[in-house]
């Protein structure tokens, strides 16, 4: 499994205690850490430690979504090998115990925990009737019966599903037999639509320790066209991968449904995310595989290259299975398969090449399913959030250990004149309190200034807003109104519109801190005081702090969460075309108002941010002034102050080499982000 | 005084919104959709204006106190900082477009003339600006959008100075000459709401001053 990461990440904790066996020796030397900043980094080690990912997995029906769950886990979990598949998400977690829980379409939840009971649950859930095998049974469910809470549809809307479904015929029906079907099935299953299942959360208790972070999601499918229920778009945007799963067939890459799904709203919002999974590769020669890969590459060049990736789930089920057998039991296991010729022709020839021997056999098993290559893509991708977040972490960890090093050394300085000439040092801190007061009037008028050339009338906020509006305007009259995919792309381009201000917003955020470090670090070097004592060191409470107000005043919840296009969202997605003008006209209106609202929200945002800059500073000078009293009244003599003295030098020492492996530690983390 | 610049930015914002509105007005047909244009348009644009507008007549009266004697002394000058009274005046006046149930839903002729009669009698009968600057020191609580689209359906009974009364259904001219006279009395009125930003400020400051 993911080793590397979790190497990283034990080594990101053990720093942390290193951390805090040096703040506690501070601690008893006299000098604290902020309240705010330990809470701070104890709320983001807790994070780190309870990491989670969520790894969502999209494809066509019967496009082996289960079986390579299954492999991934390595338990078979879900049912394969069956006629259809649900309309259900499926969700699937670490737990104490095997258990599962069913939402129905009406909300309504069942709990069930006899094994036997849940597989029986799944199999009666995720296959269908013989009678309406021929039908797309999820879509219908989807798009006619979990919206219509048991009226029945419309014509014009069993018009839009028929148009919609056209090309899910597989079974080559006359268009009247396939719509009278598809009209039978609506009305029968109408009175019991509050039966669908809508969601099934799975808890396993993994014996691999690595698998208790991950979140795996199974989605009902998406269409030929490439289009996902609502409920699958919710998931899409907060998963930190996406595989999209292709059974590698014959000669050529058909991959419409992908590209229709990497063109959608919600896959846009995660393009970063978004694996290309080709499937059932023991089937294929290794040329034939080469040539596959490199035409999805020419497909989608939007794709990374180690994105794309070719696998077999059913031979890495099968390796699963036998990996732990011995060489006797795997000969006594494959003769009678053998014999009876129930195994696959890809599994029985490795079996020969390998001479019947098992490790060799295992060897040859594991590069064919090729699934070491999902360790190590997930490994250096999927865990990039979590990278971010050792990033900051060790951010703040060596900022503080920084500040500390700097108090410190100042202490231990003064001591040192102290025991030479007291009277000296007392006029030398008299006039360095002086010089403080004068470096906080100095930081205080220069970033007044840095808040008025962001906030002012005509200042760079503003001139930014109408940028990104200007941009939006001229992107959003461009879209073709009739094509199918109008409301799509307008939904695309609010929401790129939305993550510009929000972008822009991270930017002030790194932008303004950094000007005023600037400022800082020139005031405190005329003062010969240590600047990294002096930083104010933002926890992600002030923050939070800073947003909490701006928060509940803007839409900017209702854009973000895509509630704008709420109305929609509830017609049938083969209709929304129509709905197109309706929503583009609301939302060129409403243009006004997310252009006044981000105006708002980021002049307030600076000028918080300002503010608790200079509270910050205010608290850091005092931290230092204090820390010159506490010399001046110690009232020890001569001999002790040696003793006191030595005891800080040998803490002092400590700090540099902490200090040096959390850099390298971050260096490393860096890479990964 | 800069604030004389920021007056005619003021005047500059809506003169220049005139046309996008006489452009609405004349794309819709029924008076409601009209009005519920007008009040989103007309009061985010001047919301995000405004929003500049204080940390302009900040900048430029702090700019000018901090070069008083008095705040020639560093502790003085670090005081006056303390006040954060940038954050004051956005708090105390800045123009909000505070969600309110019946302006997300679409609010009727009938409710405009019920809140609008309602402010005005609290206000003391006075004009719409009396009511803007009623609503930012708290006495009403009614958002912004509501106020302006109260006075502009309100104003559409003719002889435009009576606000209190509203007839449903206009000529496309009547509305326009309504508009007109809105936004000129808007603006006075926001000329009021700056010279009330600059009185707070030097009543802060001179408190400030007392106190060292």
């Amino acid at each position: 499994m993911v080793t590397n990461y979790k190497q990283v990440k034990e080594d990101v904790l053990k720093q942390y205690e290193s951390f805090l066996c040096l703040v506690k020796t501070a601690y008893d030397n006299g000098i604290t850490v902020k309240a705010k900043v330990l809470n701070s980094l104890a709320e983001l080690e807790k994070n780190i430690r309870n990491d989670q990912f969520c790894l969502m997995v999209v494809g066509e029906a019967k496009s082996g979504k289960s079986t390579f769950i299954n492999a991934y886990l390595g338990k078979e979990i879900l049912p394969m090998d069956v006629k259809q598949c649900t309309s259900a998400i499926v969700e699937i977690r670490y737990g104490n115990s095997f258990k599962l829980t069913a939402t129905y379409a009406d909300d309504r939840q069942e709990i069930i925990e006899d094994e036997a009971d849940i597989k029986r649950f799944l199999l009666d859930n995720a296959s269908l009737d013989d009678e309406y095998r021929d039908i797309p049974v999820p879509t219908i469910n989807i798009e006619i019966l979990m919206k219509k809470k048991g009226d029945l549809p419309h014509d014009h809307e069993i018009f839009d599903l028929m148009r919609g479904i056209t090309s899910e015929n597989i079974y080559k029906l006359s268009s009247d037999d396939y719509e009278r079907k598809v009209r039978k099935y609506i009305s029968e299953k109408t009175p019991c639509w509050m039966d669908i299942v809508k969601k099934i959360v799975i808890t396993y208790p993994f014996d691999d320790e690595d698998l208790k972070g991950i979140e795996i999601v199974d989605t009902p499918g998406v269409n030929a066209e490439g289009k996902v229920g609502e409920i699958t778009n919710s998931y899409i945007n907060r998963a930190n991968a996406v595989m999209f799963l292709k059974p590698l067939i014959g000669a050529a890459l058909e991959a419409t449904s992908f590209k229709k799904f990497l063109d959608s709203a919600s896959a846009d919002r995660n393009r970063d995310a978004m694996f290309l999974i080709l499937t059932r590769a023991a089937n294929e020669t290794p040329e034939n595989i080469s040539r596959i890969r490199d035409e999805a590459f020419r497909q989608f060049p939007s794709i990374n290259e180690h994105q794309i990736i070719h696998l077999d789930s059913k031979v890495e089920l099968f390796y699963n299975r036998i990996k732990d057998m011995s060489e006797e039991k795997l000969d006594e296991f494959m003769t009678p398969l053998i014999d009876e010729e129930k195994l696959d022709s890809f599994l029985e020839t490795p079996w020969y090449k390998s001479k019947f021997k098992r490790e060799e056999y295992l060897k040859r098993l594991k590069e064919l399913s090729n699934f070491a290559v999902i360790d190590e893509s997930l490994n250096q991708f999927a865990h990039k959030a979590h990278y971010m977040a050792f990033q900051q972490f060790l951010d703040k960890m060596i900022q503080e250990l920084e500040s500390i090093q700097g108090h410190f050394g100042e202490t231990i300085e003064n001591f040192r004149k102290k025991a030479k000439d007291p009277l000296s040092l007392e006029a030398e801190l008299a006039n360095k309190k002086d010089e403080l007061e004068a470096l906080r009037l100095k930081i205080n008028t220069t970033t007044s200034k840095i808040a008025s050339q962001y906030t002012d009338s005509g200042g760079k906020i503003e001139k930014k807003a109408n940028e990104v509006a200007s941009d939006y305007e001229n992107k959003i009259s461009s879209i073709n109104e009739s094509s199918d995919n109008s409301m799509e792309e307008l939904k695309k381009i609010s929401f790129r519109a939305i993550e510009q201000f929000q972008k822009y917003k991270k930017q002030l955020e790194k932008e303004i801190i950094a000007k005023c470090d600037q400022e800082l670090v020139l005031a405190s070097g005329k003062i010969n005081i240590p600047y990294k004592t002096l930083r104010p060191n933002f926890t992600a409470d002030d923050f939070e702090k800073i947003k909490k107000d701006q928060e509940e005043k803007s839409y900017e919840k209702e854009y973000t969460s895509g509630g704008c296009f709420k109305k929609a969202q509830e017609r049938s997605v083969f209709s929304q075309s129509k709905y197109f003008k309706l929503v583009r006209d609301d939302i060129k209106i409403r243009l006004q108002e997310i252009k006044s609202d981000f105006i708002v929200i980021l002049c307030d945002f600076v000028t918080d941010l300002i503010k608790e800059y200079r509270n910050e500073l205010i608290d850091n000078t005092k931290d230092v002034q204090d820390a010159y009293d506490k010399v001046l009244n110690d009232k020890a003599e001569t001999e002790d102050l040696q003793k006191k003295i030595a005891a800080l030098e040998e803490t002092y020492r400590k700090f540099a080499p902490i200090i040096e492996d959390a850099e390298l530690l971050k260096r490393g983390v860096d890479k990964h982000v | 005084m800069y604030n004389q610049i920021v007056k005619e930015k003021i005047s500059e914002l809506l003169d220049g919104m005139i046309p996008e509105l006489e452009n609405m007005i004349d794309n819709e047909s029924s008076t409601k959709a009209i009005t519920r244009k007008v009040m989103d348009y007309f009061s985010s644009k001047v919301v995000g204006a405004s929003r500049g507008y204080i940390s302009s007549i900040y900048t430029n009266m702090s700019q000018e106190t901090l070069k008083e004697e008095v705040f020639q002394d560093v502790k003085n000058a670090n005081k006056f900082y303390a006040l954060d009274l940038d954050k004051k005046l956005i708090d105390a006046y800045r123009l909000d477009i505070t969600t309110l149930d019946s302006y997300k839903n679409g609010i009727t002729v009938k409710e405009i003339n019920k809140i609008y009669a309602t402010a005005a009698a609290t206000a003391g009968g006075v004009g719409v600006g009396g009511i803007l600057l009623g609503t930012i020191s708290g006495a009403i609580n009614i958002p912004l959008a509501v106020i302006i689209g109260g006075a502009v359906a309100c104003g559409l009974a003719s002889g435009l100075t009576t606000y209190y009364s509203v007839i449903p259904r206009v000529s496309k001219k009547h509305y326009k000459e309504a508009l007109y006279a809105f936004v000129q009395d808007f603006k006075k009125e926001l000329y009021k709401w700056v010279d009330s930003v600059e009185e707070y400020y030097n009543s802060e400051v001179e408190k400030l001053k007392n106190s060292l």
